[in-house]
């Protein structure tokens, strides 16, 4: 293009008040770089709006010269070094926005592993609590059921009688307590074999020679003290294995045990 | 002298410049207290900036003034700024300058107001437009509604017109 041409185009009056794209904007620079009457034209034009700038002169308020100056003495003036400070602002707001984030991410992995190994530490204590809870109920129900034993045999008005094998050769035992005000019995069977599925034994209580039925019993090793029937006043206690429910009269031959009186 | 970050150059910078610096900030912001304000930011900028300052490429007076110009606009097309200021944009308020009104009496801008002044308004319209409103060469075609090679002659002949007159009464 003709440098004439070039400079009556008005591009660089666009030039000089910023009204250029970029990519014009470099081909005014290589103009001018390259021809020493385009950069003298432009600096003609420069003029002209410098003046015309200057024709719009006002005088600010007087104290803003040594509010301005305060500022530069305390460094104060130092903050807005590059783009406006809104822009600033900005870009502050977002790293610490996205400084936030990541520290959030981070936090919640990590109290989420927190959380989780409390969540299993929480369910192995309420499982361990419960196992200690069935202990505790299973030692309070045999405390109890105990307790209540003792309370049987240390009545005074209790007698205790002890029962021995029929068969000398065997060494069975149990024990009935009685209580003479009451009546109410209890047997506690110390040794005697498991019957078979459709036996049960029974107590029988001999009252002027007659043998009255004080019950059947159950076996076991946790039957511990039963009661049985109330019986009035017994000379010999005796038990003996009989059909599941008991029979009406004894069944002589199949004594287990006997109290000698 | 500034540039070793000498606040007494800094004083001598503020004395010679702030008024035509807050002339062009005032006529593209049109409020005084915010005017202000860019005109401290603008000088802040200066005084941090001075390095960059390159005698060679022009005069002092047209690095600040494009300093101050650019801030001033940057300060209208801001959020916080159109907030404020819904009813007065520049673009409306283009080529309705006042300069009587607050004007800095001082003798060696007396002529060159007069000279503005006597500017055909529509060169006055498209200097405004493009120097203080900073549009871009196609936004200021689309305002006008003028094709984009018109809004590069009549820059061209606003210009001429300005230099011819100030080179005429040598001001410049």
């Amino acid at each position: 293009m003709d440098v004439k041409d070039y400079i009556s185009s008005g591009v660089l009056e666009l030039y000089a008040m910023g009204a250029l794209p970029d990519s014009e904007r470099e081909e005014v620079e290589k103009m001018c770089a390259s021809h020493k009457e385009v950069a003298e034209e432009l600096k003609r034009v420069r003029a002209a709006l410098d003046g015309y700038a200057s024709a719009h002169s006002r005088n600010p308020r007087p104290g803003v010269r040594s509010e301005l100056m305060d500022k530069i003495k305390t460094g104060k003036g130092k903050v807005v070094k590059f783009g406006s400070p809104y822009e600033l602002t900005y870009k502050y707001l977002i790293a610490a926005c996205i400084a936030s984030l990541i520290i959030s991410t981070f936090a919640s992995v990590f109290f989420y592993q927190k959380w989780s190994e409390a969540e299993d530490r929480y369910v192995a204590i309420v499982n361990e609590r419960n196992v200690m809870t069935q202990n505790l109920n299973m030692v309070k129900y045999e405390y109890d059921k105990i307790n209540h034993d003792i309370s049987v045999i240390r009545n005074p008005a209790i007698t205790t009688i002890t029962l021995k094998a029929a068969d000398s050769t065997k060494y069975y035992m149990a024990h009935v307590y009685w209580n003479r005000y009451t009546k109410q019995t209890f047997i506690d069977i110390s040794d005697l074999p498991m019957p078979a599925a459709d036996k049960q034994y029974q107590l029988w209580a001999m009252v002027e020679g007659q043998p009255i039925d004080a019950g059947v019993f159950e076996m076991g090793t946790d039957a511990g003290m039963q009661k049985v029937k109330q019986v009035m006043n017994a000379e010999v206690w005796a038990v003996t294995l009989e059909p599941t429910g008991g029979s009406g009269s004894p069944s002589m031959d199949q004594m287990y045990l006997i109290s000698k009186s | 002298m500034i540039s070793e970050r000498n606040t007494e150059g800094m004083e001598i910078l503020y004395d010679n410049y702030s008024s035509a610096l807050y002339g062009v900030i005032n006529r593209i912001i049109q409020n005084d207290e915010i005017a202000e304000d860019v005109l401290q930011e603008t000088f802040l900028k200066i005084w941090n900036n001075f390095s960059q300052y390159d005698a060679g490429k022009g005069r002092l007076f047209t690095w600040i003034v494009n300093i101050a110009r650019n801030m001033a606009i940057d300060k209208v097309r801001s959020k916080e700024f159109s907030q404020n200021q819904k009813n007065h944009s520049l673009s409306e308020s283009v080529s309705s300058v006042d300069f009587n009104s607050h004007a800095a009496y001082n003798p060696e801008t007396i002529g060159l107001k007069e000279m503005v002044r006597k500017l055909e308004p529509e060169y006055r319209q498209i200097i405004d437009l493009l120097f203080f409103g900073g549009y871009t060469q196609i936004e200021a075609a689309e305002k006008l509604n003028i094709p984009l090679g018109t809004v590069k002659t009549r820059s061209r002949a606003a210009l001429m017109k300005l230099r011819v007159q100030f080179e005429k009464e040598s001001i410049l």
